[in-house]
């Protein structure tokens, strides 16, 4: 019997050390998954480790990326309830995620999400609440009618805005990580059955094949992803308002959201796109259809208006009008260079000024803008150094140029502007014509996301001309533009 | 998108093709080769030209789906041919470079009296060569464009009504003209460019079976502006007049006055250009098809290059308006003769292979 009773005690014995080890061996475990997590993060003075040794939990998270009510409530506050480690009921919560993954938690705290370490259990909770900028209107796309708000730096409430416009559980979205070191996040966005797959599928992997450390902003990943990256024109045209991106996943587009960047990317895009605005469907169709047409105008008046003053001036004085020759030879008399120069001094100096302007504190700039434009116009007449005709030329070229809706497509014009103004200086009418030429061989070659870059104009797709040139009465727009290749051609399905 | 020319498209490239400088001189070739009242004769040449594209379209009637080179091939070797197609390769690019000479040479004489002609007329090859190396679709895209650009110069002519009278076209028809076949070929050479359109066939969107009826309509509209033209000019000014200048179109141009512009005629035959650019474009780019079947391995983006080059050694010799014309005769008459011929040959091997597959079957 005591034989008996020594080998119960033994078997006691050999079982309470088995726990013993395996205790320590978890202990060892959980402590070395947490220091290979917290280990990454070594000298990030900002991220913040707590511990609770009575209840064997440590929690980590950067405190600038959480929001500070959802830290208290979902995660601090059930901790100081929890009276021993044995009960810990919170952590069995939906919105704590368990994972053994190192990658998924290093993500997680890097997104704002806090690490609970228990054991060698790992859990992640979504307590994000980044500080980011308030909902403003668009300061590059002002409005009269319609919309104000635009979008901001943050996905998240980019997302939810385009959300709140297209309710519709159609509207499909990836999320792809970009950025080999930043971890940025792109979401792409279609609405199933409107968007075709094809070109869903084409976007997306253009986004997944890039190769970068980071990427700031959605203009940056334009320019990773366009069909011709070293064209002149952009291919993709960039939108800050969610009423424009409703509008463009409606018609089949597919949208693309960079987190970090207030721009949302609207594929395909045509050269006519960049000169629509929103407030030409929120006026009268008349009223939208002639200030869109005044747009179109603008644009050939910035191109080549002081081109055709440099050929005419040059090459061709039998252009002008008798009346106008007088005064025009008249105020050219005291000028001592040619055409083509006077003109390339003027037209550089207003893009200084315009840049000037643009880089200074916006009181700044203002007046350093106006006095700028009027003492250097006036002093360069004066000093003999420009004729005024050719001011009036020059400021009628900038000032239609602010009247293209798009910033960036504004500045490829004005690129090109000069290139005809060299042809001009060289060749006269003929030179305009040629640099006309190439420009449209060059725009005619271009592509957006596969889809012809001149659409509806070249290829001529009739149907879509109720909203080219013209902006129809919404009674006339019954299909979807031709340009995103969508297969449900029939608006309101 | 489909990567095929519309039929809308194939209008306006054969419109694009057809029309040319030849529209400035048409006139005074009416009125010198056919008399009074010539510009009946743009309607019956029309008519003729028709007739050939008839041939064309009876071509792809019976083609079914094969192209040029295939109909060709199926009766005659490839190497047999070869030499056949690097000769039409090259007449249609030395046209092609006459056609731009010519243009050049005319502005050359309003604007640029002083200046090299090799420098302007390297421009113009540059500008070929940059679009002819693009593909057919970018191509028949950029013509679209060149036409909404060119054809409102067509309603310059309402300007002119108010001063034309029905009396200066005189109540005699085909008087005092000198009635000659070579008039006839040379008025007949204002037309062409529809033949372009046998080695167009795999490029077409065929989804609508009467696609070819575009390629009537562009020549239509080719018809219509060179009739409407030559009208205004016989009723502008008078026959004895028009025999002698020579580029009445021009003239008629430069009596325009805008408020603000005045002598548009500068601007207004700059913009010509592009329909020279793709008349010269389309011809290389044909030459460019041929030559890489008769010489397939050559590398192909050495073609256009190549193709420019020779013709370019050989037309180097001319410089001047006068001696530009017996070329420009000779090969637009070769020209003529391939729009022609080469349906007709086409047809004939086609009929050929229907007997050898009817005896081959029973």
């Amino acid at each position: 019997m005591g034989v008996n009773r020594m080998k119960g005690r033994t078997t006691k014995l050999l079982h309470k050390l088995k726990e013993l080890k395996q205790e320590a061996v978890e202990k060892d475990h959980s402590a070395s998954f947490q220091k290979k997590v917290t280990e990454n993060f070594s000298g990030c003075d900002d991220l913040v480790q707590r511990t609770f040794p009575e209840l064997n939990i440590t929690i980590i998270y950067f405190l600038h990326m959480v929001n500070e009510n959802l830290l208290e409530m979902d995660l601090l506050a059930p901790i100081y309830h929890a009276s021993d480690e044995t009960s810990l009921p919170f952590l069995k919560r939906s919105n704590f995620h368990k994972t053994d993954d190192e990658k998924k938690v290093i993500h997680g705290i890097l997104n704002g999400e806090a690490a609970v370490f228990h054991w060698d259990r790992a859990y992640l909770i979504n307590i994000s609440g980044p500080k980011h900028r308030e909902i403003q209107p668009s300061e590059t796309e002002t409005t009269i009618t319609g919309p104000h708000e635009g979008f901001v730096e943050s996905s998240e409430i980019n997302l939810s805005m385009i959300r709140r416009r297209v309710k519709s559980p159609h509207l499909k979205m990836n999320e792809i990580p970009v950025g080999e070191v930043s971890k940025g996040s792109v979401f792409v966005l279609h609405i199933k059955g409107i968007a075709n797959d094809e070109v869903v599928g084409d976007m997306i992997n253009r986004i997944e094949k890039i190769e970068i450390d980071a990427v700031y902003d959605a203009h940056m990943l334009t320019q990773l992803i366009e069909d011709q990256p070293n064209a002149l024109f952009p291919q993709f045209m960039l939108r800050e308002r969610p009423d424009a991106i409703a509008a463009a996943l409606v018609e089949g587009k597919i949208v693309i959201v960079v987190d970090g960047s207030p721009s949302v990317i609207i594929s395909p895009s045509s050269f006519f796109d960049f000169f629509q605005t929103g407030d030409d469907y929120y006026q009268r169709w008349i009223t939208g259809t002639a200030t869109r047409l005044l747009r179109f105008g603008a644009f050939i008046i910035t191109i080549g208006f002081t081109a055709l003053y440099v050929s005419v001036t040059t090459f061709q004085y039998e252009m002008i009008p008798q009346s106008l020759l007088t005064t025009l030879a008249g105020s050219r008399s005291k000028v001592p260079f040619n055409p083509l120069y006077e003109a390339l001094i003027m037209e550089i100096t207003l893009e200084f000024l315009r840049e000037a302007g643009a880089r200074l504190p916006t009181k700044v700039g203002q007046t350093i803008g106006i006095v700028g434009g009027i003492v250097i116009g006036q002093a360069a007449v004066q000093a003999g150094i420009t004729s005024n005709v050719l001011i009036i030329v020059v400021a009628s070229s900038a000032i239609t140029s602010f009247v293209v809706p798009s910033y960036v497509m504004s500045a490829s014009i004005r690129l090109a502007r000069f290139g005809l103004i060299l042809l001009a200086g060289l060749l006269g009418n003929l030179g305009i014509v040629i640099g006309v030429i190439l420009l449209v061989i060059h725009l005619s070659s271009l592509t957006s996301a596969g889809a012809p870059y001149l659409a509806p104009l070249s290829p001529f797709f009739r149907k879509d001309w109720v909203d080219f040139l013209l902006r129809a009465p919404y009674s006339l727009m019954k299909t979807r533009p031709a340009l995103p290749r969508t297969s449900n051609k029939k608006r309101k399905q | 998108m489909s990567e095929k020319i519309a039929p809308f498209h194939l209008a306006i490239l054969i419109y694009m093709i057809q029309s040319g400088v030849t529209l400035y001189k048409l006139p005074r070739m009416l009125a010198v080769n056919f008399g009074t009242n010539g510009w009946i004769m743009v309607l019956i040449v029309s008519f003729v030209a028709g007739i050939n594209i008839f041939l064309i379209s009876l071509v792809n009637r019976f083609r079914k789906g094969e192209s040029v080179f295939e109909i060709m091939e199926g009766l005659i070797p490839r190497k047999v041919m070869a030499p056949f197609y690097i000769l039409l390769a090259l007449i249609w690019s030395i046209f092609a470079l006459l056609v731009g000479k010519d243009y050049i040479l005319i502005t050359q004489v309003l604007t640029f009296q002083n200046s090299s002609l090799l420098l302007l007329y390297s421009i113009v090859l540059i500008l070929a060569f940059y679009l002819v190396v693009k593909d057919i679709y970018t191509i028949s895209k950029t013509t679209t464009i060149f036409f909404f650009l060119t054809i409102w110069m067509t309603f310059l002519l309402i300007y002119h009504i108010p001063y034309s009278s029905i009396m200066r076209l005189t109540p005699f028809i085909f008087k005092e003209g000198t009635h000659s076949i070579r008039g006839l070929i040379e008025v007949y050479t204002a037309f062409l460019g529809f033949e372009i359109v046998l080695f167009l066939f795999p490029y077409i969107d065929q989804k609508k079976p009467k696609w070819f009826l575009s390629v009537y309509v562009g020549h239509i509209i080719t018809t219509v502006v060179y009739t409407l033209t030559c009208i205004v000019s016989f009723m502008y000014f008078s026959f004895e007049q028009l025999k002698l200048i020579s580029f009445p179109v021009l003239n008629l141009i430069s009596y325009v006055e805008i408020e603000l512009i005045e002598r548009i005629e500068s601007l207004v035959f700059n913009l010509f250009l592009m329909k020279i650019l793709i008349t010269v474009v389309m011809y290389l780019w044909a030459a460019k098809l041929l030559l890489h079947r008769g010489m397939p391995s050559m590398n192909e983006k050495w073609l256009a290059p190549i193709l420019i080059l020779v013709a370019f050694f050989i037309t180097l010799r001319v410089d001047v308006v006068y001696e530009l014309a017996p070329w420009l005769l000779i090969f637009g008459f070769a020209a003529a003769g391939i729009a022609i011929g080469l349906p007709v040959l086409l047809l004939f091997v086609l009929w050929v292979r229907r007997l050898g597959r009817r005896r081959r079957h029973g």
